[in-house]
């Protein structure tokens, strides 16, 4: 989706280039800059998003540099916040990348999980898996729970559900995976479908 | 070009340290990856003191009054002197006043003499070891350069941060200070607008001064005139000169390296530019 | 929120953020907004520039409470009694908006006279003791005056029932209830509610809430100025109203007071439901919830919905726009099943599965577990393992499933319960999964904030080494288990295999076909739908999520979300009310305050001409915002023509009108709310004979454990703060937060600290019969010991982000000794008022 973004070009005077851009992506205009010298946003694409954290829905423009984030800030555009975060909307840049604390250099959060992983019965500790290994031994224990306990009818009525498997989350997910995932679990009869607004 | 300044009011301050966050943030300063290494400090506040990885720090201090508590908060950073004695102390040419006010520390400059530190009357910049420099605000010149906000001041999610030239700051706090005051906060104070020669972040104390822990009446330490007289002399040989007299006021803040050269020091700089 | 959906007839936020700068009144209760929501502040501290008060009540002095014009403290448990002494004092000081109150509420409504309540006992009429319940609650009704049926001639409003394609179902009768607009008959809900309520006396409330009796009035005397018609009043609730026992009676209350004061529909108004999270709007509209199918529809259930015909006529109303709920019904399941969905299968209406008419919420899970049912669980960015109540007993139970799959960015304290501290991993038998995921700018789609506004967020970057977002990860194990069961069969291989799945697009997964599918489409062409009227019964529309319809619907652009109103980004402000109509989607239909009929009077003037939402001229609607009421017709031919102001400002419930009195099953635990004491308490109910709410959730299980006052008397809450997440998998995660706020504490009085021995940063444990936590003490003169009835009761408070799992801060879980009891109608845990004792370590 290249025409939802902008990048700040290093030219001087690129005005008129990003003012163009910015009508035809939507994107902020506040942060328009006369990019005329050499500073920490040259030659970012910036994209917006809405913090992860409260529900105020504030907006947030990110920066991003050949593939690594450089930047993430409030979205003075936003009529909500105006360019505003808190200290954990201010943070969202370290939910990928944060600065080593001696040497100062950029990297992805460490403690980040990065590859699919297995805790076998009473094993000590994570064994890394590939992914493929990971749906498909996930897909066949759902499927063996769900085959062991489905409830096909009850008191004459059709009831098609299985109770032997539950699931917890989508406010952390955007809307639409919200919806694939209770479409997912109930096309497996799940009735046991929570998520953290009951708690 | 007009000067210029951040004003904070602390009456509209939710201490929620998205200030403190996003400087650090926007200037790339990292906290500690240890586990649990941060000390508690028996409140709300983050750490004890700026350090040379936090260049603003939202304090907090607590009293009960007769009429209910008073819950201060106060954004500790660097105020921006109008006769700034960091400036006048230091020994590499590393700090120098903007000309909207903004009072710089160049860290490429910097050796790390500390002696910043100690000529400051409130003690803001501080030694950032693993670069071996001074570290403090700079009031995002960059940022206001490119027209933005500083940092800090565009994430205040509750505009208790506004920055801008410092005459409508001043007439903003002034016109601030007369709402308090006709609502009931008879202690209110505006600090900033005389203090070292007029500063460059104004800040409204809602219960007074003291209790947002700001210095009445700051002065340049005592022996600001000994400075002033070594002054001519620059980098390595100031500091060795320094060293050599032990000043009294030096020995709080553990100044023992004299082994540091220019030359040490920007080749360590420029480790940090590949970076 | 349930508690609103009973009141207004929906359940979400009624107004927004930007909204509050047109408070003349702010009341934060149950929210500690500057904190949990910073943003909030802006707009408080702009109505507050314009002369508006904030008011902040809250056991304890909170940065919320620092920047107040008024602070009041209150015990946790007790808002019931302090929005009782409010109405009261509306109510005795004449202060409520009479022709609001008249007119767009059930107040003038008459109830089935055999309805009572006794204070005796506590209790409404209509209690089981076998069941413990109030069953159907038959009492809790209107007198009837007369019926009309449904119109379902070619011409009539119902025609749209008897189309082909539509699924056969006996049209209602809508019963119009019987009034006395004099407001005098004993029996009518005005009389009831001003005689349930003259108990709830300043004198009583501040004895049961521990609130100074002067500073009770003086938050009563501020809110209720916003009764002056002119005069707009908002209230700010979260987490701190709802984690009760009796939560959503708490949201009641609230709901009460702003009818009364004419306060809903309002710019400036509101009841402002502070949702937790990012997107917990967002998923609960997608109904990831139990109890509900996405849009605000119930999930069948078996004794009551044995096929779709059943479902339709007991879930569809006589009156208001839920009339229409065949069509969302209809739309969802030909979203579901596609072409497999058909009239003659009931539109694979028996492919939802069916409760069994039992609780299947958050607490009910461990409990299945430990009862062998559940054996396998899928976590998608939640920790329960520090999340959960009583999450000591919710760890112990994961180790007794077969498997656990975590989706996360880190390894949460639920990934890697089986080696929690003390914990020997060789002896759970559980196998885990932890699957990386993306975060919310390595990936794309929507969210929705509290106040309804749906946006889009772009992806930035790409995820980290092989993390993956959710969606990819559910694409692909949708496509695993189908192909499972296409080639071994199993259980109802069709379930799975039968599923409508078009979300790909060169054989990746496609978030923009998704949202094409929240948004609805006519089946035939594929065209996106403008807005939900255009959803059909008949099978001809697919809609995933009814109320979203109309937030993705260019058909110019259907790949690009920059385009569709949920990406807009104008900046237009009619009227300067913070409205922003452009910005974004605010569903339903981009309405920005809901209810707004009722922001101006029965000849539809506003209340105030310079908070205009909707005016009538005379000939038309003048509109700021999209109304919220049938405002006009528009003919086949396109033909315009304007609606005259009615009194319908409450569309959304069968009689029109807000509601004092819930009626039916709305509500659990009674008609109107009621004191009752908080599940574990100090105190005794002084307001009736019953000590807690009678239809609270969970109360009996084994795993409760309950703490007896005896042996812990302080009162202990629950809390965020601004620096963490909920259970800090994030902010402990990112070093910069780590720092802002390092560990975990306890604050407590400098009273009891002197009582203990204890000093600020001591080391101490915070315990119960559920556990035993230790912590640093923060002793502050921010909590103070409260005069409860003549006696001391102290209060302490935690917050709850701090575990054991990856990051730069760990510390005690605050859940290990919250109580695994639930609120009656949510079942949402009690969080926020249990029993604890404290000792220095």
């Amino acid at each position: 989706m290249g025409i939802t973004r902008r990048s700040f070009l290093k030219l001087t005077g690129a005005a008129f280039a990003t003012s163009v851009m910015y009508e035809f992506t939507g994107q902020s205009q506040a942060m328009a800059a006369d990019a005329s010298q050499e500073w920490k946003l040259v030659d970012v694409t910036e994209t917006s998003t809405i913090c992860c954290y409260c529900s105020g829905g504030c907006g947030t423009i990110c920066s991003a540099r050949d593939g690594e984030l450089i930047n993430v800030e409030g979205d003075p555009d936003h009529p909500i916040n105006r360019g505003g975060l808190c200290s954990k909307g201010s943070s969202q840049f370290g939910v990928n990348s944060i600065y080593d604390d001696v040497t100062g250099e950029r990297m992805i959060n460490p403690n980040r999980v990065q590859k699919p992983m297995v805790r076998r019965a009473g094993a000590t500790d994570w064994e890394e898996i590939s992914w493929e290994q990971a749906f498909d031994e996930i897909a066949k224990r759902i499927k063996e729970t769900r085959d062991a306990n489905y409830i096909g009818e009850a008191d004459g009525v059709t009831v098609n559900r299985c109770e032997a498997i539950a699931s917890f989350g989508a406010a952390a997910l955007d809307n639409e995976e919200g919806y694939a995932l209770q479409k997912l679990c109930r096309a497996l009869g799940m009735t046991y479908i929570e998520h953290q607004a009951r708690i | 070009m007009a000067e210029n300044a951040i004003l904070y009011d602390a009456s509209k301050c939710s201490a929620c340290k998205g200030c403190q966050v996003q400087c650090k943030q926007w200037n790339m300063m990292p906290s500690s990856l240890g586990k649990d290494e941060n000390e508690f400090t028996g409140s709300y506040q983050s750490m004890p003191d700026l350090n040379g990885d936090t260049r603003l720090l939202i304090e907090f201090r607590e009293e009960a009054k007769a009429n209910g508590i008073e819950w201060a908060f106060s954004r500790r950073a660097c105020f921006h002197c109008a006769e700034p004695t960091c400036m006048e102390v230091c020994p590499a040419g590393a700090i120098s006043k903007l000309d909207d006010g903004t009072v710089k520390l160049d860290n490429t400059k910097c050796v790390g003499c500390k002696y910043c530190t100690a000529a400051c009357p409130f003690e803001v910049p501080k030694y950032r070891e693993a670069f071996n420099v001074s570290n403090k605000c700079t009031l995002c010149d960059d940022r206001v350069a490119q027209g933005r906000e500083p940092a800090c001041v565009q994430t205040c999610p509750a505009a208790a941060l506004t920055f801008g030239p410092r005459e409508d700051m001043l007439a903003a706090a002034k016109t601030r200070l007369d709402e308090l005051k006709a609502e009931g906060f008879d202690k209110a104070e505006l600090y900033g607008e005389t203090e070292m020669g007029g500063m460059h972040s104004l800040f409204i104390a809602p219960f007074g001064l003291e209790a947002h822990g700001l210095v009445r009446d700051p002065k340049k330490p005592d022996a600001i005139a000994l400075f002033a007289l070594i002054k001519p002399l620059t980098g390595i040989a100031a500091a060795a000169v320094f060293g050599g007299l032990g000043l009294s006021f030096l020995t709080g803040i553990g100044y023992s390296r004299d082994e540091i050269t220019l030359d040490s020091a920007s080749a360590h700089d420029d480790a940090k530019e590949e970076n | 929120m349930a508690g609103l959906g009973p009141s207004f007839g929906r359940g979400a936020m009624t107004n927004h953020f930007s909204d509050f700068k047109n408070a003349d009144v702010i009341w934060a209760m149950g929210s500690n907004n500057a904190e949990n929501h910073p943003v909030s502040m802006a707009w408080v501290q702009e109505a507050r520039a314009k002369g508006g008060k904030y008011i902040v009540c809250d056991p304890r002095f909170t940065r919320s409470a620092a920047l107040a014009d008024i602070y009041a403290p209150l015990r946790s448990g007790t808002d019931i009694a302090f929005f009782g002494g409010l109405m009261k004092y509306i109510i005795d000081n004449e202060l409520w908006q009479k022709e609001y109150v008249e007119n767009y509420t059930n107040a003038t409504f008459l109830v089935n006279p055999d309805f009572a309540f006794d204070d005796a006992t506590g209790l409404f009429s209509g209690w089981d003791e076998d069941t413990n319940s109030y069953g159907t609650s038959d009492t809790w009704k209107y007198q009837i005056d007369s019926e009309e049926p449904w119109d379902i001639s070619e011409t009539g409003p119902f025609a749209w029932t008897q189309a082909p394609g539509v699924p056969a179902f006996a049209p209602k009768v809508n019963a119009i209830a019987k009034k006395d607009p004099t407001m005098q008959d004993p029996d009518c809900v005005w009389q009831l509610m001003k005689k349930h309520y003259e108990r709830y006396t300043p004198e009583m409330v501040s004895k049961v809430t521990g609130c100074p009796e002067d500073k009770l009035l003086e938050v009563y005397e501020v809110f209720a100025s916003t009764g002056a018609p002119e005069r707009s009043g908002t209230i700010l609730y979260a987490m701190g109203q709802t984690q009760h026992t009796y939560g959503s009676q708490n949201v009641r209350a609230m709901a009460m007071i702003q009818l009364l004061l004419g306060n809903v529909g309002v710019a400036g108004g509101g009841i402002n439901a502070l949702r937790g999270e990012a997107n917990v709007q967002g998923s609960t509209d997608m109904g990831v919830l139990f109890h509900i199918i996405p849009g605000y529809m119930p999930t069948p259930v078996a004794t009551k919905h044995a096929n779709l015909t059943a479902w339709i006529e007991a879930e569809t109303p006589a009156a208001s726009y839920w009339t229409n709920r065949p069509k969302f019904m209809v739309s969802y399941l030909k979203e579901l099943y596609g072409d497999f969905a058909t009239l003659e299968n009931d539109y694979a209406f028996d492919m939802l599965p069916k409760l069994d008419g039992t609780n299947h919420s958050h607490i009910a899970v461990f409990e299945a577990i430990n009862n062998d049912i559940i054996k396998g669980v899928m976590c998608w960015g939640q920790n329960p393992a520090v999340g959960g109540p009583n999450s000591v007993f919710e760890r112990e139970m994961l180790g007794k499933l077969d498997w656990l799959v975590a989706v996360d960015l880190w390894e949460t304290e639920t990934a890697s319960f089986w080696k929690a501290p003390g914990v020997d991993p060789s002896a759970i038998q559980t196998e885990v999964f932890m699957l990386p995921a993306a975060c919310h700018y390595e990936k794309q789609g929507t969210v929705s904030n509290s106040g309804r506004w749906i946006q889009w967020r772009y992806k930035a970057v790409e995820p980290p080494g092989e993390a993956l977002d959710d969606l990819e990860m559910i694409h692909e194990l949708y496509h695993k288990l189908k192909e499972m069961y296409e080639a071994d069969g199993g259980a109802n291989p069709e379930q799975i295999t039968k599923l409508n799945w078009p979300y790909e697009t060169d054989g990746k997964a496609d978030i923009t076909k998704v949202a094409h599918a929240l948004n609805g489409y006519t089946i035939a062409t594929g065209e996106l739908l403008p807005n939900f009227p255009a959803l059909k019964a008949d099978g001809t529309t697919a809609c995933g999520c009814w109320i979203y319809s109309g937030y993705y619907n260019n058909n110019d652009a259907k790949d690009d979300p920059s385009q569709q109103p949920t990406g807009s980004r104008g900046k237009d402000d009619p009227g300067g009310l913070g409205l922003y109509p452009k910005w974004a989607f605010s569903w339903p239909v981009n309405r920005r305050i809901v209810y707004n009929r009722a922001s101006a009077d029965v000849n539809g003037k506003p209340w105030n001409p310079e908070r205009m939402l909707v005016e009538w001229d005379g000939t038309q609607w003048q509109r700021n915002d999209v109304p919220d009421f049938g405002f006009q017709v528009v003919a086949p031919d396109g033909t315009i023509t304007p609606t005259p102001p009615g009194k319908t400002a409450f569309i959304m419930n069968p009689e029109g009108t807000g509601r004092f009195f819930a009626i039916g099953t709305g509500m659990k635990d009674g008609p109107f709310p009621e004191h009752y004491e908080p599940f574990e308490t100090p105190a005794r109910n002084l307001f009736n004979g019953r000590q807690n709410n009678p239809a609270l959730t969970f109360g009996s299980a084994e795993s409760v454990k309950p703490s007896d006052p005896e042996k812990y008397p302080i009162v202990c809450t629950t809390y965020r703060v601004t620096e963490h997440w909920q259970t800090g998998g994030l902010t402990r995660n990112i070093p910069w937060l780590a720092e802002a706020m390092p560990a975990m504490f306890v604050e407590m009085s400098e009273e009891l600290a002197t009582e203990k021995g204890i000093a600020n940063k001591d080391r101490v444990k915070v315990f119960n019969e559920r556990g035993s936590i230790e912590m640093y003490a923060i002793v502050t003169p921010r909590f103070k010991p409260f005069d409860i009835d003549g006696q001391t009761v102290h209060q302490v408070g935690m917050p709850w982000h701090w575990g054991y799992g990856s990051g730069h801060a760990t510390g005690a879980i605050a859940n290990d000794i919250t109580p695994n009891v639930g609120d009656a109608n949510t079942s949402i845990p009690e969080y926020k008022a249990f029993l604890v004792n404290v000792e220095k370590v």
